[in-house]
């Protein structure tokens, strides 16, 4: 099967040959080509490249994706910093657009068409059509884009003290995202997207899974049901970092038919699959294990990986658990995909 | 990479039908990438140079992943200083591709009659090279030893702006360090020979001094040719089969002196961007197989599709040379190519290298 047979098949819950190989690669597919890690940022034409190459470079599954980096920061009015420096990834808060509690009042949902990274990203969703590739816009997570929008420690404080503006926030967040997939929809059609809700903030690191059940999960929800009524049929969810506590509240979220579901390494593949048997899982070979270890190593968590996910009913990518770190070997990425040749082919 | 075609040759049979003439499935794809395999499996780069163990596997894995023929090679350009009693450096900071150096063995006259032959159990990194060459044995690699071209050490025991003075004003002071340099390299190669059987040895001769960047042609006929065609047959002398050339940088003009040039049968001259394969097949094509000849600096700054052009008209060109070709880079792989050119050259040789 090509990659791209191999992507439709899983979509269309039908057998395939081998597991695929999903990227997750902003920075590390600019340093794969050459570019800055800022231009894979601000550049949707290098965005696109970059990732695409990568993708080709690597054999992995014919999609690629563009988040825009704080997603949810500019379209707002926060100030961003740029991975300028050795040690940066991605784009990261400076100034959150919300300081005080009259500002959430004031906050309105900005126009989709023009805010913040929006139209480099409706650039990239041009491309992504004019490959034929599935079409990708940001359908979450609520709470990382509220972070972005208030700074997270501020929420997090408000969501103990005043948890009406965290509810605000939620409720701007939620008919953002809405507006956004109506933006696309109307322009694309429902058919190819695969939309991307990416939930690091809403981690057991910085929220309980009470605080998940109360600011997270009804939005969220409303968020996929409303995409499934334009007509989208897969949601792309990155469950990031230790989230074990939330998995019965994230089941409780439609996913899609199949949704694909990605997990960070903190989250055992099997304990995925139980709680999502219907999905495509993905995941999930600890990032820093890719940059900093050997490559035995890395073959040796894409083994375990592979074992846990081909069992899964639904089907199963093997990828890293978050974003590969953009000063990881080439030679570890490459090893993944040699696990998948050793040991994910379906008899 | 996975093939676009069935393979019909392993890599090790690929090289081996390559050498002895016989007919092969596609162009072999030759690793000219020292410093960018560290990068590729993160490593310190000074590694490739200082540690044959850690050499040895950056190089493997990286070979396994672009799909690289022949086998991991041990050496670099400034060789010949340390061998004589100078000093190099690993390389260190971000700008540094290979071993540079610090003192030269001479900075006289007098320094010139005093430098003696070195041990080439001891001398330099001939250890390193030598633990080197037992891993290439063991996995069944070819055991290929790298020097620098007889005027290159020559230029690596003393400063090369001396050297090229003395060429003029004091030739004699020259023809002493060439033939110290001659003679060097036919003691480490029957060390080699001696220890592998001359049969199984590869010498691989790197002349990037010799360049007319640096010498004139009637220069290269005085100071290189005698001294390389002394090498040469005594290299062959010992049973070894093949000798590598790299003819790097703009040598255009010192081509018809390279046609005389011992390397066995089959040679292999691998050329430097500044000629063209046309010209090295016209010269060369006859008794060697041609590699060549990517253009580092786009290999490094260009976009994947200059690179990816820039192979098919060389695999395309190389693939009429009568006794075989390489694709490879014009010189060194720069250690910071981003991954998808080099990438671009294998697939370059996937979509047009096969022989039918």
């Amino acid at each position: 099967m090509t990659e791209r047979e191999r992507l439709e098949a899983l979509l269309n819950r039908q057998q395939v040959d081998r597991v695929a190989f999903f990227p997750i690669h902003g920075s590390f597919a600019a340093a794969m080509v050459g570019y800055s890690k800022v231009d894979v940022y601000e550049n949707p034409e290098m965005a696109f490249w970059a990732r695409l190459r990568t993708q080709e470079m690597f054999g992995q599954v014919e999609r690629v994706s563009y988040s825009g980096g704080a997603f949810g920061a500019r379209e707002f009015g926060s100030e961003v910093k740029m991975p300028t420096s050795e040690y940066s990834m991605t784009i990261s808060l400076l100034k959150a657009a919300v300081q005080s509690e009259e500002d959430v009042w004031k906050l309105k949902v900005p126009d989709v068409k023009t805010a913040g990274v929006l139209p480099m990203m409706m650039r990239f969703s041009k491309l992504q059509a004019e490959y034929g590739l599935p079409i990708s816009f940001n359908s979450g997570g609520i709470l990382t884009i509220a972070g972005y929008i208030a700074g997270v420690e501020r929420m997090c404080r408000w969501m103990i003290r005043r948890p009406e503006l965290v509810h605000k926030l939620c409720r701007i967040v939620t008919d953002f995202l809405v507006a956004i997939a109506e933006y696309w929809v109307e322009t694309f059609g429902p058919e190819r997207m695969i939309p991307g809700t990416l939930a690091p903030t809403e981690a057991n690191q910085i929220i309980s899974p009470k605080q998940f059940e109360e600011f997270c999960l009804p939005y969220q929800k409303e968020v996929h049901e409303k995409l499934f009524g334009l007509g989208v049929k897969h949601i792309f969810t990155h469950v990031c970092g230790e989230q074990n506590l939330n998995l019965p509240l994230w089941a409780q979220i439609p996913m899609g038919d199949p949704g694909i579901v990605s997990f960070g390494n903190e989250v055992d593949l099997e304990t995925a699959s139980k709680y999502f048997p219907n999905d495509i899982i993905m995941g999930n070979v600890e990032p820093a294990v890719i940059q900093t270890g050997t490559p035995e190593q890395v073959y040796e968590l894409s083994r375990i990986c592979l074992q846990k996910g081909k069992k899964h009913p639904s089907g199963f990518f093997l990828g890293p658990g978050c974003d590969i770190p953009p000063k990881s070997p080439p030679y570890n990425v490459w090893t993944m995909r040699k696990a998948i040749n050793d040991f994910g082919w379906y008899n | 990479m996975p093939a676009s075609r069935q393979e019909k040759m392993t890599k090790k049979e690929r090289i081996d039908a390559l050498l002895k003439g016989q007919p092969i499935d596609h162009v072999p794809f030759y690793p000219f990438v020292l410093g960018f395999c560290a990068r590729n499996v993160g490593y310190p780069l000074s590694v490739i140079y200082s540690d044959p163990a850690r050499s040895w596997e950056a190089q493997l894995w990286t070979h396994e992943e672009y799909g690289f023929d022949w086998g991991p090679i041990y050496g670099y350009a400034s060789y010949g200083t340390w061998e004589f009693g100078g000093e190099v450096k690993m390389p260190q900071s971000a700008y540094e591709q290979a071993p540079t150096h610090i003192t030269f063995p001479v900075q006289t006259e007098e320094g010139v009659y005093r430098l003696e032959l070195p041990d080439v159990k001891k001398a330099g990194c001939l250890p390193l090279a030598m633990e080197f060459s037992r891993l290439q044995e063991k996995q069944g690699t070819p055991i290929t030893l790298i020097f620098g071209g007889n005027f290159t050490i020559a230029g690596n025991i003393c400063p090369v702006e001396k050297l090229c003075r003395w060429m003029i004003r004091k030739p004699e002071l020259a023809h002493h360090i060439l033939q110290l340099a001659t003679d060097h390299i036919v003691d480490a190669v029957k060390y080699w020979a001696d220890t592998y059987g001359g049969e199984q040895v590869i010498a691989q001769i790197w002349e990037p001094l010799a360049s007319n960047d640096i010498i004139s042609p009637k220069q290269f006929e005085t100071f290189v040719l005698p001294y390389m065609q002394e090498s040469g047959n005594k290299i062959l002398g010992m049973g070894v089969k093949h000798i590598f050339y790299h003819i790097c940088g703009e040598q255009n003009l010192n081509l018809p002196y390279w046609t005389q040039m011992p390397m066995g049968d089959l040679g292999i001259c691998s050329i430097g961007s500044q000629i063209e394969i046309a010209t090295a097949i016209k010269h060369l094509g006859t008794k060697a197989i041609i590699a060549g000849n990517i253009e580092p600096n786009i290999l490094q700054t260009g976009p994947p599709q200059q690179v990816y052009r820039l192979c098919k008209e060389i695999i395309e060109a190389g693939k009429k040379a009568p006794r075989g070709f390489m694709l490879m880079s014009g010189c060194e792989t720069p250690p910071e190519t981003p991954p998808y050119n080099v990438y671009m050259m294998r697939k370059a040789i996937e979509d047009f290298g096969w022989y039918d």
